[in-house]
């Protein structure tokens, strides 16, 4: 009788504790982590975020840019922070590959899940003056000539490396049949595709396309799901007969032990802005994919990346 | 183009414009002007400001704001001898002994209106020849941005006044410092010791304040125990200042033509921006100096040079952004995230389908830089002022500016204990005749030596012949070789004159 | 306080100092040259190793160089333990330190009370340390720490370490 007064006591006290926790979340500002510098493409979904966040929630919702460690740092500090709702995370793919490379041992399962917001896929991109027209063209010359071809598009490792070496494997080659020549971002790839550097870049079709409205540069084949809206005239790897998808993502995550009731209010005030039309029209005026999935389809999401991912970096000789 | 240029006039009027140029002017001006603050922080504090601002005054906000802190920068490098950019330390050591000398005047009256010509130029080559600057840069590959870097660099060897070998000392320290963090070839970590805040590498402010900013409070506080005040009071007039540095254009009037040329074509080269072009049209200019000796001793010269050059690259810097997203440095960098972040998609349509706002920011360049004269007169009045605080209260505030200087630009306080360690090692390294501005420059650009070698050498698979045969190539290889072997030519020359004065 | 020094005076020809700072840098080059051979070595690439040789080589050379063009210049100034000891007890050494050592106070502290109460604390130590009136430096370290706060955090949003005390001052 006595043991279960103090039980009763004790889970009475413990629900009007967590109670007190979650049923007014959120009632004070919420700072969301960036892993990446401001102005580039994560800080300025994190800022759109964060503006239709805070109308969604009514508290003020601030973004913090914890920058350095190519991503390591900010990660770390959303992961690290008190798991209770007032501080998120903008987690990017690089969180399935910085343990395989040998960063740091943190990995997804670090973080509560809460939504993916976006994905922008890959493309394989040549110059214009390029001797291939359509992608067969050029699948035909890499069959016949291995190892000739270089292609860029960011760091040994990243995501549009994997992106090439994960088209190559599920196309037959050899997963060095295109070389891969590291640069530092998108950008400076394609001054080099531009310049007759390299012969292909495999960055996504949104980095691409003052290059390709230029008539510059022509995107051969497109590593999504379906096709571009953009360029419904660019074909996937699908149809072409390779299954292979690839791009980079990012979603939303609060660290580990964050109450699910808490994750529960933001993932439906997210669910809610992925349909409004500010978000809509802001993500298609920077050229950026949605892709909505809620917290349960999101862990499962990066999950399989985590294993896809790991694989190619280890066919690649990178993974530690 | 008339009815364009109309009604690009006609957004001007618009008062949010205008409001959005002169605040953003003054916040530029302040922020540049203290020291430890950066033209970098400057620009990536603002972009929260820019998100909620509609795309004109958004941009205009944008390119005030870094025109002004660029300039301002020059500011605490003269008067404490804490630079702001690391194009800013190409003359830092000039400025600061000058108005040491009591030429502060003269040295801020130079800065001011080399920053504001500079600048104009820069935006006419802008307006004028944008397009065709960006088609020739989009001949440069890694094998010619290679010798670009290499160029750079050694310019800092070249403008040191300390011995060279010293000079060359520093650099290598510099280089190796920026080696730190993961390698291209393999995303190998170097030198973290584990450490994941390392892995990104040492980033430059940090280094900066600590190297410049920190260095000089611990040369300044233990001086002041001696019982020295090494810093005089300076005796500050304004008076005449614009006078006096017309009349220093008129006596260098080949370098200010050659220096905004070097800036616009560095500028536009995608990747090198301003920082390189400064130092590299100080090399150029010593090599040509009828007094290359007293470069680095407080000499009115390489102020000219770099003044010039760091302001025409700056709006050239825009060219390869606005033309093909491609960023010159950090702060265009920032640029073309406000840009997109307005739905603006930098490429070559964008001047057709925006003239307009094309021609409004050309016009908010020129603005800007007008601006300059007026309210950098103003502030130079009001920061000299700072001479005026005793040194034992100013030099805790300057730490603490370092501080909080380099923790904003990551918000990571790592980076404080990076400023702390950079400032003991140039603190150590000045105190042993050791340059630091080469230290600087060895961090920035030596990495970009690695990379473009790296990358060519990935990319031809170990064939370094395009390295001197291909045209561009081979023209910037000789230039290098050619300004490094000047200084022995004219000698010989000299020599079989018989002349008794001898160069370096 | 002596009038007409613009820079630290230049220490007298001293070639101690470059033979010092030579072998210094000596060490170091070969530190880093033996440390970058353990970095992996991919196949038909020069690998992450290459540069960082290539660079302490040429710092191995100049640093060679210039202890032998010490050596070679022979004007040493003489070297007395007492005036080490003096230099290192002197209050420009205790400046230096102080100076020092309130950076790494801030980086320990103000993750526990906060970005105003730390730099506060640290500007009022330092100038007191640098012979300020304690009233002065109480009142100026008050404001400035007030004033940055202001600016960075709730201006220029800056999250600067939380205080304990109302609105995280």
């Amino acid at each position: 009788m006595h043991r279960t007064k103090i039980l009763l006591i004790v889970s009475l006290g413990l629900m009007l504790f967590g109670w007190s926790v979650w049923a007014s979340y959120p009632e004070r500002p919420i700072t969301l982590i960036c892993p990446w510098a401001a102005g580039g493409g994560t800080d300025r979904i994190s800022r759109m975020i964060a503006h239709l966040l805070s109308q969604e929630l009514g508290v003020p919702v601030g973004v913090v840019n914890r920058t350095g460690g190519s991503g390591v740092v900010g990660h770390m500090a959303g992961a690290r922070a008190k798991p209770d709702g007032y501080t998120i995370t903008m987690v990017t793919l690089e969180i399935a590959t910085m343990h395989w490379l040998g960063l740091t041992d943190l990995t997804y399962a670090d973080f509560e899940p809460v939504a993916q917001l976006n994905a922008d896929y890959a493309a394989i991109s040549v110059s214009v003056g390029a001797p291939w027209k359509t992608y067969h063209a050029l699948h035909e010359y890499i069959r016949q000539h291995p190892g000739k071809l270089v292609a860029s598009g960011t760091g040994v490792g990243g995501i549009w490396d994997i992106a090439r070496a994960g088209w190559l494997q599920a196309a037959g080659f050899d997963i060095n049949a295109v070389r891969w020549v590291p640069s530092k971002g998108a950008a400076p790839a394609l001054q080099e595709l531009v310049a007759g550097g390299v012969d292909l870049v495999t960055c996504s079709l949104a980095e691409t396309i003052p290059l390709i409205e230029a008539g510059q540069v022509r995107p051969l084949a497109f590593m999504g799901e379906e096709r571009h809206p953009d360029y419904p005239c660019v074909p996937t790897l699908k149809e072409l007969g390779i299954d292979w998808t690839s791009g980079t993502w990012r979603g939303i995550a609060a660290p580990k032990g964050t109450p699910p009731e808490v994750i529960k209010v933001l993932e439906e005030a997210l669910a809610k802005i992925a349909q409004s039309e500010e978000f809509q029209n802001f993500m298609k005026q920077n050229g950026f994919g949605i892709q909505f999935r809620p917290a349960d389809e999101f862990k499962s999401f990066m999950e399989r990346q985590d294993r896809v991912l790991g694989e190619l970096l280890k066919a690649l000789g990178l993974a530690k | 183009m008339g009815d364009v240029l109309l009604q690009a006039l006609t957004n001007f009027a618009n008062p949010q414009v205008l409001i959005a140029i002169v605040a953003t002017a003054f916040y530029g001006l302040i922020i540049g002007a203290i020291p430890g603050l950066t033209a970098t922080l400057a620009a990536a504090l603002l972009v929260p400001f820019a998100f909620f601002l509609p795309p004109l005054p958004a941009i205009a906000a944008y390119a005030t704001a870094s025109a002004l802190a660029i300039f301002a920068g020059d500011i605490p490098a003269a008067l404490v001898r804490v630079p702001g950019t690391p194009a800013t330390a190409a003359y830092t050591d000039d400025s600061y002994l000058l108005s040491q000398k009591g030429k502060v005047g003269l040295v801020f009256g130079v800065d001011i209106l080399s920053s504001a010509i500079g600048g104009i130029v820069g935006a006419f080559a802008l307006i004028f020849i944008a397009p065709l600057l960006a088609r020739v840069a989009q001949n440069f590959t890694t094998f010619e941005f290679f010798w670009f870097a290499v160029l750079g660099l050694s310019t800092s060897v070249m403008l040191s006044a300390a011995s060279p070998v010293k000079a060359f000392i520093s650099l290598l320290i510099g280089i190796l410092l920026g080696t730190i963090g993961l390698d291209v070839t393999l995303g190998y970590p170097r030198f973290t010791f584990g450490n994941p805040n390392l892995l990104g590498g040492i980033s430059f402010i940090p280094a900066m304040c600590g190297l410049f900013g920190v260095a000089e409070v611990l040369r300044n506080v233990v001086s002041m125990a001696r019982g020295i005040e090494y810093v005089q009071k300076v005796t500050f007039t304004t008076k005449g200042m614009f006078r006096e540095a017309i009349k220093v254009f008129r006596e260098f009037k080949i370098n200010t033509i050659r220096s905004n040329i070097i800036g616009i074509i560095i500028g536009a080269l995608p990747g090198a921006g301003a920082d390189i072009a400064a130092w590299v049209a100080n090399g150029v200019a010593k090599r040509f100096s009828k007094h290359p000796e007293k470069y680095g001793t407080g000499y009115i010269e390489p102020i000219v040079d770099a003044g010039f050059a760091n302001n025409s690259a700056l709006a050239a810097t825009w060219i390869p952004a606005l033309v093909f997203g491609i960023p010159g440095d950090s702060i265009t960098a920032i640029l073309i995230g406000v840009l997109m972040m307005k739905g603006l998609r930098p490429g070559p349509l964008i001047f057709q389908q925006q003239a307009p706002l094309m021609y409004s920011i050309y016009i908010t360049f020129i603005l800007a830089n007008l601006l300059m004269i007026p309210v950098g007169w103003m502030a130079v009045k009001i920061s000299s002022q700072l001479l005026r605080i005793p040194k034992k209260i100013l030099m805790p505030l300057i730490l603490l500016m370092c501080m909080l200087g380099s923790f904003a630009i990551n918000n990571n306080p790592f980076d404080i204990g990076i400023m702390l360690g950079m400032g003991l090692l140039g603190f150590i390294l000045e105190a042993n005749g050791f340059p630091v501005a080469p230290v600087v420059l060895g961090l920035v650009v030596g990495p970009m030596v690695e990379w473009n070698f790296m990358q060519s050498f990935i990319k031809t698979q170990g064939n370094l012949l395009p390295f001197v045969t291909r045209p561009i190539s081979l023209g910037m290889a000789l230039f290098t070789l050619l300004l490094w072997c000047y200084p022995l030519l004219s000698r010989l020359l000299r020599r079989s004159q018989k002349s008794g004065a001898r160069g370096r | 306080m002596v009038k007409g020094a613009v820079m630290p005076p230049p220490l007298p020809p001293d070639a101690m100092g470059d033979i010092i700072f030579g072998v210094i840098f000596v060490g170091l080059a070969l530190g880093i040259y033996f440390h970058s051979q353990t970095f992996p070595k991919p196949l038909g690439q020069p690998g992450p190793g290459l540069f960082p040789q290539i660079v302490s080589l040429l710092l191995l050379g100049a640093s060679t160089f210039l202890v032998v063009s010490g050596v070679a210049k022979r004007s040493f100034r003489k070297f007395s333990w007492r005036k080490l000891l003096r230099e290192v007890f002197s209050p420009g050494a205790r400046n230096f330190l102080g100076t020092v050592s309130m950076v790494l106070i801030y980086l320990f502290i103000s993750p526990h009370i906060g970005f105003f109460l730390s730099a506060m604390l640290i500007l009022f130590l330092l100038m007191l340390q640098l012979k300020v009136h304690p009233v002065v430096a109480f009142s100026v370290a008050v404001m400035v720490a007030a004033i940055s706060r202001l600016l960075f955090q709730n201006f220029l949003k800056i999250p600067l370490p939380p205080g304990p005390f109302p609105g995280g001052w």
